[in-house]
């Protein structure tokens, strides 16, 4: 079990001589505590794949440190951290055997021969290979490729920390959850610390104990998976987290009322809002109601999906989605009401704290 | 088990396009062998049976031509085949160093062979060349060692471009996985990469040994196979038996060459490819 602890991660790409770099990460401090699944979700050009790259050493920081434990880990290379990392694509030693896959890591870290084939047979084990392990690791299937990488990472005991860069990516649909629940419950069986970046947030919601989004080489929000829907702290982490995902409007603010063109929100308390320039209000479609009263509103379309049905509608031509039960009725002229619990206010795409009731 | 409806009749109209490409695939390839076989069987006198064989097969000239060129081919293999991996290996894949090491590996493919002649001739057999103090006209360590070094100048960018192309084909992320996997340099070679560099690698000996098997024209160009007949290869031992008279006995010693070069080519298949199936 490996704490991993980033301090002030910068990295920027040259990607032509004269050219100005481009900056992927943009100052990075993020603690993964031991044992823990956390998973690093954000959209494409987030700079996952260089954070994923700079834990394992694949590639060396511009500027920062990168701490696994109490060690500094930024001048080693990727060999002296022990460390597995799982890339999108499938990538197995094709002219191994799947036992000599997860027996090479122990093979070059010199590792008695009895004490080897212990734990490759464990792993072998515990990812169903076992009547697989004689055959050629290239005949096998993605997912099971795949298992093959993790497999590596098992072998090297509970110390090692894994990473897995979107490692069902190249997965069909129907096989991606069974290995997604196989890897969440490997984490929880052997308390491997595990960094899992994908751009998915469904699969981020399912494997993290701890979410990380980013986006712009920025980390917006760290928290539980509850934290992030129930308190985005950005507008971005509102809409990219949760589906649908969050409303944000904008709004004028005179005291605890926002004004959202000629109609009125109230909110619970009146926030401090010196030298702001851009505000929002944020509600997630979950809280949102669609019946009799509140505000006036024309609804576009609704759309099935399972038990739920989501209401897209438009308040004073801003789109704004509502989840309604199955089953509940929608008037014939909608008006729609925010649940206080679930109203944010954000200046400048950051939340405002508002008091307790928020 | 029938996969075809037995009812239905099969067309078998296309056996004739096949037929057809069939006799033009053995008019190019096979007549000028059949006039060959033909050839070996006659004289002046007409039909001569096995005598030029038997002419082949006991002169000593074609044995020791033989084995000059088997251990020429082997020699040169020895020398090609590490120095074109670990010149592949080591030619970066990006950037302007690519195009350049690219050209640099393939520039002296692109030289006509008399050129090269010319070339080698200027630089290590005139007596005023720079190597000309080697005397490789007339010392036979120095001609078997110019020899060598003018087959290897000229063919291992070939090799290393073979292997170069094959190893651009294998992911990134494997050498990064073994990378993570702890594997020193020596391990990459030993267990990712030259298991994946097998065939390249057994298509290249193929290659260069047939290639070298036939060398003539740098034999010919720097002493004509002496000094002493010491560089006489096979190829330069069967232009010995041309004359007018006696075409049967060079095409005789030309089949005999081919029938040697397929058992050859026979066996490295066999032995390799039970090497690339161990190495599993």
């Amino acid at each position: 079990m490996t704490r991993v602890e980033l301090v002030k991660l910068r990295h920027a790409y040259q990607t032509r001589p004269k050219a100005e770099p481009v900056v992927a990460l943009n100052g990075l401090d993020q603690v993964f505590e031991p044992g823990m699944a956390h998973a690093v979700v954000g959209p494409e050009g987030a700079g996952k794949t260089t954070l994923m790259r700079l834990i394992s050493g694949l590639m060396a920081p511009g500027e920062g440190r990168i701490f696994f434990g109490d060690r500094d880990v930024t001048a080693l290379r990727a060999e002296e951290r022990s460390i597995a990392h799982v890339f999108e694509a499938p990538t197995v030693y094709d002219t191994m055997t799947v036992r000599e896959n997860l027996a090479f890591p122990l093979h070059n870290l010199r590792l008695a021969p009895a004490e080897a084939r212990r734990r490759v047979d464990e792993a072998l084990d515990l990812l169903d290979l076992t009547p697989k392990s004689g055959g050629a690791a290239r005949l096998l299937g993605p997912e099971e490729k795949q298992k093959v990488a993790i497999g590596r990472a098992l072998v090297r005991g509970p110390g090692a920390c894994l990473v897995l860069d979107e490692p069902l990516g190249a997965l069909d649909p129907g096989v991606r959850w069974r290995l997604l629940a196989r890897i969440k419950a490997l984490q929880r069986r052997l308390g491997t610390t595990m960094i899992y970046a994908t751009s998915d947030q469904t699969q981020a919601l399912s494997f993290g104990d701890r979410c990380i989004v980013m986006a712009g080489g920025e980390i917006l929000q760290a928290g539980a998976p509850a934290e992030l829907l129930d308190r985005p702290r950005h507008t971005f982490v509102g809409r990219f987290i949760g589906s649908p995902g969050m409303n944000v409007l904008p709004v004028n603010v005179e005291g605890a009322s926002a004004h959202l063109g000629g109609q009125v929100i109230e909110l619970v308390s009146a926030p401090n809002l010196e030298g702001v320039e851009k505000l929002e209000l944020g509600v997630r479609p979950e809280h949102v109601r669609v019946g009799a009263d509140g505000l006036a509103a024309q609804v576009m379309r609704v759309e099935n999906a399972g038990r739920l049905r989501i209401v897209r509608a438009r308040i004073e031509g801003h789109d704004v989605a509502a989840v309604v039960q199955d089953g509940e009725e929608i008037p014939a002229e909608p008006r729609l009401s925010f649940d206080p619990r679930g109203v944010h206010l954000y200046a400048d795409s950051w939340r405002v704290e508002l008091g307790a009731a928020s | 088990m029938k996969l075809v409806d037995p009812t239905t009749p099969i067309n078998q109209r296309a056996w004739f396009l096949v037929a057809l490409a069939t006799v033009v695939l053995l008019i190019c390839l096979e007549a000028p062998l059949a006039a060959m076989i033909v050839r070996s069987l006659s004289g002046e006198g007409g039909f001569t049976g096995e005598r030029w064989f038997v002419d082949v097969l006991q002169g000593q000239g074609f044995w020791l031509a033989l084995a000059r060129s088997l251990g020429f081919s082997l020699a040169a293999l020895l020398i090609e085949l590490p120095l074109g991996l670990w010149i592949a290996l080591h030619t970066p894949r990006r950037g302007w160093g690519a195009g350049v090491s690219l050209v640099a590996m393939a520039l002296p493919l692109m030289i006509p062979a008399s050129s090269i002649g010319l070339m080698w001739n200027a630089f290590a057999v005139a007596p005023d060349g720079p190597l000309g103090a080697a005397n490789a006209a007339g010392d036979p360590i120095a001609a078997w060692a110019m020899l060598l070094a003018m087959d290897a100048w000229r063919w291992t960018g070939l090799v290393a471009l073979l292997a170069y192309v094959r190893l651009g084909d294998v992911p990134e992320t494997l050498f990064l996985t073994a990378r993570v996997d702890g594997a020193s340099g020596w391990s990459i070679f030993r267990h990712v990469q030259l298991p994946l560099l097998w065939r390249t690698v057994l298509v290249a000996a193929l290659i260069r040994f047939a290639d070298s098997m036939a060398a003539y024209g740098d034999a010919l160009v720097l002493n004509g196979g002496g000094p002493n007949g010491s560089t006489t290869l096979l190829a330069l031992e069967l232009r010995r038996y041309f004359a007018p008279a006696d075409l049967g006995h060079a095409a005789a010693a030309g089949l005999v060459y081919v029938a040697a070069m397929l058992a050859f080519a026979r066996l490295a298949f066999s032995v390799f490819g039970r090497n690339r199936e161990s190495a599993r």
